[in-house]
């Protein structure tokens, strides 16, 4: 019964371990910049001219070294805005592409089906 | 269940092995399939760590003494709950444990861990899998907690009855779920290296497991000093016993980790110093598993009949050589963006901070080898007990308690040395405050009022800090007070959770300081009807009770505790002082004055098949101080020998507990915007996965 139980757990191990290796490979993903990591990129800016906000507040850092600090996070903050942006734009065109293509599909399949009626 | 927990460490050893050689072809062989395999076999090797523990610990519940490791460490005295976590209470079953954890733990992080790693993952899978591999070999090789009996005894033999307590529940998984788990970050931090990412992509991961390992060895540290204080009868918590300083050890090297890494975080500085402290930590942690299983050093805690010393010496070794060879190849490329503008910053600040912590870990583990090398140099070893460690440890300890004051107060980068002033002013004041007050109170013990001023100092830096961020916002955003300081908090979870773990530093520290300088001891031998008189209690035995079971011969006292007004015991007390002794034994009448304030009923039990005692304290306390009632004995002549004493402000040390686990789950509490975008992220790699399909699907 134990070693009949080990068998088991041996089979499903080899076959967890296997399936990567024997199963069609995934597509590879578009490599094009996703909304989302800007988006994720520009929360953690935002998170730093908080924390930096804060410090300025409670009296920490002086005005000209708070506005000093502030600049490049700025800057920062409105270049992941524009990748998100382009990002989004990007995406938006390769919807409308798939879109016509698909509709030029349909237009082809009832072509087709017109001719053979 | 022998034959299946058996299969199943095979089994690991070969997935564990696998998981290792698929990410190194995958990564030799550009093929992510490899890759994907071989990290399922990090799972994989979590998922037969469970089944191989789940089999012993069937075997301990149904009592299968065919086990040896069963029959060494279970009887069928033994009370129920026990028996489940008996599977650590010796070698054998402790390394599984710690396979169990590693594996466990390691794919969560494998899980979790951030998709920009992707790139190195291959490489923290080959060294995690490296790792089980060792422990799943050890225990198929060396150390089967498998192993048969050709007979079967009716009995086992019980486990050792110091581990007969709740902290055994908690403490010793705890420990060693901490020390092996820093693993983990080590091995993202020298995957990143290998695979050449030599940014801040493994911080966030490696950053989060970290302070988790450093929770659970605090937390751990806190209970086991908990169970020595309530049962191994010697009187302390904390006795710089080697085992105790090889969890200590790596936790120290953990937190000076936790703060360098907030600069690299923040500033991108201290790359090379990060990956060198979580380097020395993994090698720390590597120290404590080789010195608990046959090293060199005695101790009450080791498993004394190992002799797997010199594999875990040797896996030391290994692990310190790749650590170094992989920090060295990498180093040139390791240089920070920037360096330290001025000192005084709070980068500056911890850096010293870090170079202390260093510093109190190399301090201690020389104290733990140096037996070793006054045995090999003179051939006498020496012990070095706590004398030492307190000694050396205790300024470097107080110059961290001030600094923890001083670096919340600084900001980044550089600091006006006025602003610097101002802010100093009211932690210094309070500081004083407190120090004139324990001179006026009449202690004279220097580094006491020290202790306490460097704690009013820090705590007073911290709550000052709070104020300050408060009334901004309350300025700024017109909020509720209360609500502003939560928001305050919340909107730095990191920074103001370390706050709340320094508090509970700080408040730890009170109850040290209070018990290692104001403690006031007196043993002596009482009979029924006796009373012992100590500072201003009178401890009154009342009566014995005994329980004689197969296993034990238990022992109660039953003890009623007095408030005394001294003026009613006078003459004794000046006897006392005359003999030099801090307290006397008198009869149990009651005097004018005395005032009955509760009843402890210590215990002592005498386990016969081990040859060995129990003791239990007997406590009352309150949060000014702990009587704490130790019976030594129970003398044949009916009088009972107690060590008593007064620890003041000892229960300080357990309020810590909670406190600590509230600042570090703030300190790790995910940011939730973060979490949506991240989350909204992966949503989208998953539809899209199949890109032109998902679209397809949708626009059809």
């Amino acid at each position: 019964m134990a070693a009949l139980l080990g068998a088991l757990l041996a089979v499903v191990v080899v076959l967890v371990l296997l399936y990567p290796l024997v199963r069609r490979p995934r597509r590879e993903q578009f490599d094009t910049p996703r909304p989302e990591d800007s988006r994720v990129a520009r929360q953690i800016i935002y998170r730093e001219i908080s924390h930096l906000r804060n410090d300025f507040e409670s009296g920490h850092i002086t005005e000209s070294e708070y506005q000093r600090q502030l600049q490049p996070l700025r800057k920062a903050a409105a270049l992941a805005l524009r990748d998100e942006d382009e990002a989004r734009a990007n995406e938006i065109a390769i919807e409308l592409n798939i879109e016509a293509e698909v509709q030029q599909l349909r237009n082809e399949n009832s072509d087709t089906e017109h001719q053979n009626s | 269940m022998a034959t299946f927990g058996y299969i199943a460490l095979m089994l690991g050893v070969c997935i564990s092995a696998y998981a290792t050689a698929a990410s190194i072809a995958g990564i030799t062989t550009r093929n992510p399939q490899l890759n994907i395999s071989g990290r399922r076999g990090v799972y994989m090797a979590a998922l037969v760590a469970i089944a191989a523990t789940l089999a012993l610990l069937v075997a301990f519940v149904t009592n299968d003494f065919s086990i040896r490791y069963v029959f060494e460490n279970s009887n069928l005295a033994m009370g129920r709950g026990y028996t489940f976590v008996a599977l650590y209470a010796a070698n054998e079953g402790s390394l599984l444990f710690l396979t169990l954890a590693l594996s466990v733990m390691a794919s969560i992080s494998l899980y979790l861990a951030p998709k920009r790693f992707a790139d190195a993952l291959p490489y923290t899978v080959a060294i995690l899998g490296a790792v089980l591999c060792f422990f799943f070999t050890v225990m198929v090789t060396l150390a089967n907690p498998f192993e048969t009996l050709d007979l079967v005894p009716a009995d086992g033999r019980g486990i050792n009855p110091l581990l007969l307590h709740p902290g055994f529940y908690s403490h010793p998984p705890m420990i060693m779920s901490g020390l092996i788990g820093i693993v983990i970050p080590f091995a993202f931090s020298s995957g990143a290296l290998i695979s050449g990412q030599y940014g801040d992509d493994w911080v966030d991961i490696a950053r989060v497991f970290a302070i988790v390992m450093w929770a659970l060895l605090g937390v751990g540290m806190l209970l086991g000093a908990w169970w020595a204080y309530t049962i191994l009868g010697w009187g302390g918590y904390w006795s710089w016993d080697p085992i105790e300083n090889v969890a200590l050890m790596p936790w120290l090297a953990l937190t000076a980790f936790i703060h360098s890494i907030m600069v690299q975080r923040r500033r991108g500085m201290f790359r090379m110093w990060n990956i060198a402290l979580i380097d020395i930590a993994v090698l720390l942690a590597l120290l404590g598993v080789f010195i608990n299983r046959g090293g060199p050093v005695v101790s009450v805690h080791s498993f004394a009949a190992s002799t797997l010393g010199f594999v875990f010496l040797s896996f030391m070794i290994a692990n310190f050589v790749f650590a170094f060879a992989v920090f060295v190849w990498r180093l040139p490329q390791l240089q920070s963006e920037r360096g330290i503008e001025t000192f005084m910053s709070r980068e500056a600040s911890f850096l010293v901070n870090n170079f202390l912590l260093l510093l109190v870990t190399a301090i201690t583990l020389w104290g733990v080898i140096y037996p070793v090398f006054s045995g090999l140099a003179r051939d006498v070893e020496v012990t070095v007990a706590a004398p030492y460690f307190n000694r050396v440890n205790g300024p470097v300890l107080l110059a961290l308690v001030i600094l923890m004051g001083i670096g919340p107060l600084l900001p980044w980068r550089r600091t006006n040395p006025d602003s610097l002033r101002k802010w100093l002013i009211a932690p210094s004041l309070c500081a004083l405050a407190v120090a004139g007050a324990l001179v006026a109170f009449g202690i004279n013990e220097l580094w006491a009022i020290a202790g306490f001023a460097a704690i009013a100092f820090a705590a007073t830096a911290v709550v000052e800090e709070w104020v300050l961020g408060t009334r901004a916002r309350i300025r700024n955003l017109n909020e509720f007070p209360t609500l502003a300081w939560w928001r305050l908090i919340k909107g730095n979870r990191a920074r103001h959770g370390g706050y709340i773990v320094h508090l509970a530093i700080l408040v730890f520290a009170i109850g040290v300081i209070g018990t290692q300088f104001f403690d006031v001891r007196f043993d002596a031998a009482v009979a029924e009807g006796q009373s012992l008189v100590i500072d201003d209690y009178r401890i009154a035995f009342r009566d014995t009770q005994t329980d004689d079971r197969s296993d034990r011969l238990a022992q109660w006292a039953l003890i009623d505790v007095y408030r005394i007004d001294p003026d009613s015991y006078a003459a004794e007390f000046q006897q006392a002082r005359v003999d030099e002794r801090s307290g006397f034994v008198t009869s149990s009448d009651v005097r004018p004055g005395d005032r009955k304030v509760g009843e402890i009923i210590p215990q002592h039990e005498f386990y016969r098949t081990v040859n060995q005692v129990s003791v239990r304290a007997g406590i009352l306390g309150n949060p000014l101080e702990d009587l704490y009632v130790i019976p030594r004995d129970f003398l044949s002549d009916g009088r009972l020998s107690l060590a008593v004493s007064i620890n003041p402000l000892a229960v300080w040390l357990w309020i810590a507990g909670p406190i600590f686990i509230l600042g570090t789950a703030i300190a790790l509490w995910p940011n939730p915007e973060l979490e949506r975008a991240t989350a909204s992220r992966k949503k989208s790699n998953r539809t899209t996965a199949h890109p032109q399909i998902a679209t397809r699907r949708e626009f059809t």
